[in-house]
């Protein structure tokens, strides 16, 4: 049959989809060839990479996040995890530290997740009158480690901010600041009680989802404290200088749409006006193996951290919204 | 809130001054001899197996032209030049140098 009218498309089998342009890959190399000496990189990744040590270093990322709880980090947060040679997408490179490279976590789309307290708080009052504010200290405390909550301590200060501003203005009566103090439940004003105490209490709770719910924030407290958060010295400082503070990865409220959540619904609008510096920045050099598995031991804990908090906001009561993804 | 498939922890990479460029459009020009040209701009997709194939063609737009051809460097931004550069253009730098003593070195024909 004789072939019809008409044009052919050009076939693209074997056309190469990606070119890439390496000025310098020392560091990304030395970084690959780290993460296979320490095992944490499989060597099988540098075919699906394509032989490129910075293609290779993300997919070794990928599958470290996977095996440290990356199913459930995304049934809450919605995260990105980055190696550059500088601490923030803005900052300038530090020409004095040549080696460095830097490992960091912020909120990915500027998304932030949320958990409510509020039913939680009246089930282990039942148990406890302080076992509430105990429960709540301890979740935010080791989570507070590495990502940053937002919670009615943030809320109160930026009340106190916009009682300040209204104050001077003329109609000052007419602003409406949410009442945080109202938001905040009797309970959370008790002290908290201290680790002995609440290692007493724990084995004498009864009810199944308390004990559960304690036992959960322990293990991931306890699991927390495997790592500590790096310190960045006064150069790492300088290059964050122009940075406004973290954005929150979680938002603690007490009840839905509570003054709280009012809060930082108002302080969000201008939380991105300027370059935010990442949640956690683990500074590392990949000439130096050791820094290497330090940097990404560091990292392994926060995921599993991470995750974890996502496993107890699961057992919270009331927190079936907010659910990213199943 | 809908629920929608994300990865676990978005992951990025990005050391030194490496950059990627993706295959994203092709274009094709058709002649036909003394009776012109024309040319049509196909985006580039990928198949459930990874091979490439061009999507139907699209009319080719002088915005796009325009905006290849600055990509081409045909428009090149201002710069601040060392003294002694002359004259720069998107092919060619020019540049002198003080007269001075230099070890050549020639290679031989063979």
């Amino acid at each position: 049959m004789a072939k019809g009218a008409g044009l052919l498309l050009p076939r693209l089998t074997g056309v190469p989809l990606i070119h890439r342009v390496v000025a310098d890959d020392r560091l990304a190399v030395m970084l690959a060839k780290d993460l296979v000496d320490l095992d944490i990189a499989v060597p099988g990744d540098w075919k699906r990479a394509d032989s490129d040590p910075t293609s290779f270093t993300r997919l070794t990322l990928e599958r470290l996040i996977k095996a440290h709880g990356g199913s459930a980090i995304r049934r809450r947060f919605l995260l990105v995890a980055s190696i550059s040679n500088t601490p923030c997408e803005w900052a300038e490179r530090d020409e004095t530290s040549p080696n460095r490279l830097f490992l960091t976590v912020e909120p990915s789309d500027a998304s932030c997740g949320c958990v409510t307290f509020g039913a939680t708080l009246e089930l282990l009052e039942k148990v406890h009158p302080q076992l509430p504010v105990t429960f709540f200290n301890v979740f935010l405390g080791a989570l507070n480690r590495y990502i940053r909550t937002y919670d009615y301590r943030d809320a109160e200060e930026r009340a106190e901010t916009l009682r300040e501003w209204a104050s001077q203005e003329a109609d000052a009566d007419q602003y409406e600041i949410p009442d945080v103090e109202g938001s905040i439940p009797p309970c959370m004003r008790l002290e908290a009680l201290n680790e002995c105490e609440l290692a007493h209490l724990k084995d004498t709770i009864n009810d199944p989802l308390a004990k559960n719910l304690v036992d959960a924030v322990l293990a991931f407290d306890h699991l927390s404290a495997q790592a500590e958060r790096p310190e960045l010295d006064d150069d790492i400082g300088q290059q964050l200088s122009d940075c406004n503070p973290a954005l929150p990865c979680l938002l603690a409220v007490f009840a839905e749409g509570d003054a709280i959540a009012g809060c930082f619904d108002e302080e969000a609008e201008g939380m991105m006006e300027v370059t935010p510096e990442p949640n956690l920045i683990i500074p590392f050099d990949p000439t130096d193996t050791e820094s290497v598995h330090g940097a990404f031991q560091v990292f392994g804990v926060v995921c599993q951290t991470v995750a974890a908090v996502s496993r107890v906001i699961d057992l919270m009561p009331g927190n079936d919204q907010w659910i990213i993804s199943r | 809130m809908d629920h929608f498939k994300v990865t676990a922890m978005q992951a990025y990479v990005n050391i030194g001054a490496n950059h990627e460029f993706r295959l994203n459009e092709a274009v094709l020009v058709y002649r036909g001899g003394d009776n012109g040209a024309f040319a049509s701009l196909h985006q580039v997709k990928q198949a459930e197996n990874g091979v490439p194939y061009l999507a139907p063609g699209e009319n080719l737009t002088t915005a796009f032209v325009r905006t290849l051809a600055q990509g081409l460097g045909a428009q090149v931004k201002p710069e601040i030049f060392p003294d002694n550069v002359l004259a720069r253009t998107p092919d060619m730098l020019v540049w002198w140098s003080r007269p001075q003593r230099r070890i050549m070195f020639f290679g031989g024909t063979n």
